[in-house]
């Protein structure tokens, strides 16, 4: 019976093993791999990546392609190892010729191979060192400096001196938090940073030592849980002090906890991405979903109108210019010392009854 | 002043539902003697249950519920016989133990993502001004959680001194052997802390998704502060346990007065290795000394 | 081209094969339930990424560097945890992993916190660059070779015996006159070292490292594969190691709906590790690992 079980283990093990069934050899079809976190704490952001790029996918004419192309996902856990793993079972096994991936941390993990595979990598991740001196890869995100300006704009603007920062640790916040400190300091605005972990949800004890203290704002530098957590206990408390962020309020469903606040963000996803998104999936997309359609579809651009070859491929993306993406009107900008960056401008939106608005 | 008296009550609120993940952990640890991490996964079936009912499919407050309660109640029970009782007969069980209820967690927290998604939920509770009291601001629902948390304890520890029942639970952690030699069904003894633990952790959920909010990955952490609450409480010992949660809880917030927001976890850990470096018995534990340290 | 995602594997495997050994010295061999064992790992990656990035010293100075590193706060770990036992120690070495995991990420000066550590370069040793991955996995297979010789030379020495005489029954083993506290600590030095040399090779491969690389999943997944190999011997753990890397890969070749494709590997992979828990609990090659006294005396 015990002996059983082994043999059924390593059974299914071998099994699994030689059913690379996926292997396919026709000349013409053209396979895009996708890595994200599909399970584990992050597994929210391969929703919403997948949701972008199937989308992206289904809406492709299949009847004006020259080659056909094919779409993969792969799960890495928000694990290193299995991104590596990943990214090798679709460019070894599946033939992949380009990879789309969601984050700073996949980002840089697949970048050096996919560099040196000659892949295209489309990574909707913040870091520069993801894009750092490599020729296929480039990031589609909206630069943390345009945000930081923005946003330090509008700090000014209302004159603001003192704002708390509430953010979670996580690398895209850590990025944009590091930067938006500095550039604040040298603008004479104090920014105070309060980290909180990910299973931390409990604000009350920063609120309480903030209660009679004299400050302007909040910036809410939090993911998606802490962000309504935290948006609850302000309130609760009986703060006056606007509650700003940069990006999330586009990261959650429901917005109405934070009505009447302004904040900073890419630019809205165009009405048509919207309306068609909608009628897919029953629910407004979010964060990285638009992200998503957008690389999905600059990869097939790049191969329709460059071919097979990688340099002819990034040769398409990198005279990018005035593409309507989901994300509005996208151009490519960079060096080949810097990296390429797809952009997208930084606007000012607020919450009005319920729903996200573009501001002046 | 006043923050003093916020960071109290702040750390009543989290102790609260800390206390409520030890009692459970410490009711079923008393008689099965291993440290199950599946318990993490009640809390969040119990959450999750309170939302489906509540939430989506529309059922009365009063109604979801216990209903979700129940269904923790029954999961625990479930795994325990199916996984659990199996493995206790091996000689080496603690190991495997171990690991077999952080598989079933795993498992668990796995089939809710692919239910229910993964992006956070929540009750959508109106949000309002909270009330003044003492110099601390707590909510409606904040003042239920504090209220709720000790009436049940109570409950249980009449319970557990009272009833026959209890009397007969308390006798059987004491001594398993000495337990069954007088009478007692031990296997009704598993089967009745194992369904009252579960339904702590399944109210535990509860509270917390209706205050804060619910995703998949929420039971770790709270399944790791139930254990750092049960074992600085007092292993084994119900409720030293349920102190254990308070004192915990009372700590982190206070803790954070001073240090950085960023540390509040380490906090609850350094605490925990205070003790066990110490008195490793807990703060209330009495003769179990010798199981834990020499 | 299927040869470079087997050598992937093969290279994540022997990573592993050099962790869960390092952990079965102190869990199997010694009956030390150290929960903690990732930070150790944490510590050597981490060492060696540093120096490698910022002061340009090569790997070998930097692994045997974090190694050291690792192996003394694995000595000082043990004089809080001398008293403690069994799952009481796992807590409290499972807190010490959490600590060791809140400071990576909030020394940000130090550690550049979540963001991580992009671009550490390969490693380079005696001139000899191991920049492919062919060489990676060969240079893989040696460390696991050696490191599985050094542990069985270890276990079946003098000291060895020491250690599963400390398991199997400390206060007899005192009372024979060993110094049993100088013997824990020195294992569980010895188990940090080696965790550290793994987690130096790891660090240098994927060139990136980042807190999430030392969370609590890590230590179950390795803590598992201690269990599923079978506690009483090295090759259980080797065995161990192998199958639980290769066990979620070929879930990845089952066509599930891209949507729930997370959820539904993770629940397989949990699921059969319940089933081989619930079929076979002493592990894949095991025997009762808290044995009787080998001399016949019967307790």
């Amino acid at each position: 019976m015990k002996h059983a079980a082994t043999i059924l283990v390593l059974a299914i093990l071998l099994v699994g093993c030689t059913a690379t069934g996926n292997n396919v050899n026709e000349q013409d079809v053209i396979t895009i791999g996708v890595i994200s976190s599909f399970s584990g704490e992050m597994a929210v952001q391969g929703e919403h990546l997948e949701q972008g790029v199937t989308l992206a996918y289904e809406q492709l004419d299949r009847t004006a392609l020259t080659h056909s192309y094919r779409l993969l996902f792969e799960d890495d856990a928000y694990k290193s190892d299995k991104t590596a793993a990943a990214y090798r079972k679709l460019h070894d096994i599946d033939g992949a010729s380009a990879i789309i991936g969601s984050d700073s941390r996949s980002g840089n993990i697949v970048a050096p191979i996919a560099e040196t595979d000659a892949i295209l990598f489309c990574s909707v991740a913040s870091d520069p060192a993801v894009v750092k001196g490599r020729k296929y890869v480039f990031k589609h995100w909206t630069t943390p400096e345009a945000e930081v300006a923005s946003y330090l704009a509008v700090v000014e603007q209302q004159g603001w001196d003192r704002v708390i920062v509430l953010e979670s640790v996580h690398p895209g916040v850590e990025a944009i938090s590091d930067m938006i400190e500095k550039a604040a300091r040298e603008r004479g605005i104090l920014l105070e940073r309060h980290r909180f972990q990910s299973g931390d949800t409990d604000f009350r004890g920063t609120l309480a030592k903030l209660k009679n203290q004299d400050f302007d704002a909040f910036a809410l530098f939090l993911m998606p849980n802490h962000l309504q957590t935290a948006g609850k206990q302000i309130l609760e408390f009986g703060f006056e002090q606007p509650r700003t962020t940069i990006e999330m309020y586009d990261f959650i469903d429901d917005v109405s906890l934070f009505e009447g606040e302004w904040y900073i963000a890419p630019a809205d996803p165009t009405g048509r991405f919207v309306a068609s998104f909608t009628e897919r999936y029953g629910e407004a997309p979010e964060s990285v979903a638009p992200n998503g359609y957008d690389c999905l579809n600059l990869l097939v651009k790049a191969f329709e109108e460059g071919g097979t070859d990688p340099d002819d491929a990034m040769t398409v993306i990198r005279q990018l210019k005035d593409y309507q993406g989901a994300v509005g009107t996208l151009h490519y900008s960079g060096s080949l010392i810097e990296g390429g960056s797809i952009e997208s401008p930084a606007l000012k939106k607020m919450i009005v009854n319920g729903k996200r608005v573009l501001v002046e | 002043m006043a923050v003093l008296s916020q960071l109290i009550a702040n750390g009543l609120i989290a102790g609260s539902i800390y206390a409520l993940m030890a009692a459970g952990f410490s009711m079923m640890f008393s008689i099965q003697r291993f440290m199950n991490i599946a318990h993490g996964a009640t809390y969040v079936v119990g959450a999750f249950s309170a939302y489906l009912f509540a939430k989506i499919i529309g059922w009365p407050f009063w109604i979801a519920f216990p209903i979700a309660i129940a269904v923790a109640t029954l999961l625990g029970i479930l795994i325990n016989h199916i996984v659990f009782e199996p493995l206790q007969k091996e000689k080496d069980k603690n190991l495997a133990l171990l690991l077999a209820s952080f598989g079933m967690f795993l498992l668990i927290e796995s089939i809710i993502l692919m239910i229910f998604g993964a992006d956070v939920k929540s009750f959508g509770l109106p949000v309002e001004r909270g009330m003044d009291i003492l110099g601390a601001i707590i909510t409606p629902l904040q003042l239920i959680i504090i209220i709720t948390a000790p009436v049940v304890f109570i409950g249980i520890w009449l319970f557990l001194k009272k009833t026959l029942v209890g009397k007969a639970l308390r006798a059987t952690s004491d001594n398993t052997v000495i337990a069954a030699t007088m009478g007692i069904n031990i296997r009704a003894m598993t089967f009745i802390s194992t369904g009252l633990g579960s339904a702590l952790a399944g109210l535990a959920g509860i509270l917390v998704a209706l205050e804060q909010n619910l995703e998949h990955s929420m039971g770790m952490s709270a399944i790791l502060k139930g254990l750092t609450a049960a074992i600085v409480g007092g292993i084994g010992n119900v409720p030293a346990a349920i102190l254990g949660g308070y004192l915990i809880g009372l700590a982190e917030n206070l803790g954070i007065w001073y240090l950085p927001s960023g540390y509040k976890d380490a906090i609850s850990f350094v605490i925990l290795i205070i003790f066990l470096l110490f008195r490793p018995q807990g703060f209330f534990g009495m003769k179990k000394r010798e199981e834990v340290a020499e | 081209m299927i040869e470079t995602y087997l050598l992937h594997l093969f290279i994540i495997a022997c990573l592993y094969v050099i962790l869960t050994t390092s952990l079965n010295l102190a869990i199997g061999y010694t009956g030390l339930l150290n929960l903690g064992h990732i930070a150790f790992y944490a510590i050597g990656a981490y060492t060696s990424s540093l120096l490698a990035l910022n002061f340009g010293v090569p790997f070998w100075i930097g692994a045997l560097a974090g190694a050291t590193l690792a192996a003394i706060v694995g000595y000082l770990l043990s004089y809080p945890t001398i008293k403690l036992k069994g799952d009481y120690l796992a807590l409290g070495t499972l807190g010490f992993s959490i600590i060791v995991e809140s400071v990576l990420k909030n020394w940000v000066s130090l550690t550049r916190g979540p963001l991580g550590l992009p671009g550490i370069p390969k490693p380079s040793i005696f001139g000899f660059a191991i920049d492919t991955i062919p060489k990676y996995a060969l240079f893989g297979l040696i460390l696991a070779v050696l490191v599985y010789i050094v542990l069985e030379i270890v276990v079946r020495s003098p000291f060895g015996r020491v250690l599963q005489a400390i398991r199997d029954d400390e206060m007899a083993a005192k009372t024979l006159g060993k110094d049993t506290f100088n013997a824990k600590a020195k294992a569980l030095a010895l188990s940090a070292f080696i965790a550290a040399i793994g987690g130096s090779y790891y660090a240098h491969y994927v060139t990136f490292i980042d807190p999430t690389f030392f969370s609590i999943l890590e230590t179950i997944l390795i803590f598992s594969m201690v269990i599923v190999g079978g506690t009483a011997s090295m090759l259980g753990s080797v065995a161990g190691a192998v199958l639980l890397t290769l066990l979620p890969e070929p879930l990845r070749f089952l066509p599930f709906p891209s949507s729930i494709i997370g959820g539904m590997r993770q629940a397989l992979y949990a699921l059969l590790l319940v089933l081989v828990i619930r079929w076979r609990p002493q592990g894949l090659i095991g025997e009762n690992t808290f044995k009787k006294f080998k001399n016949g005396v019967k307790r």
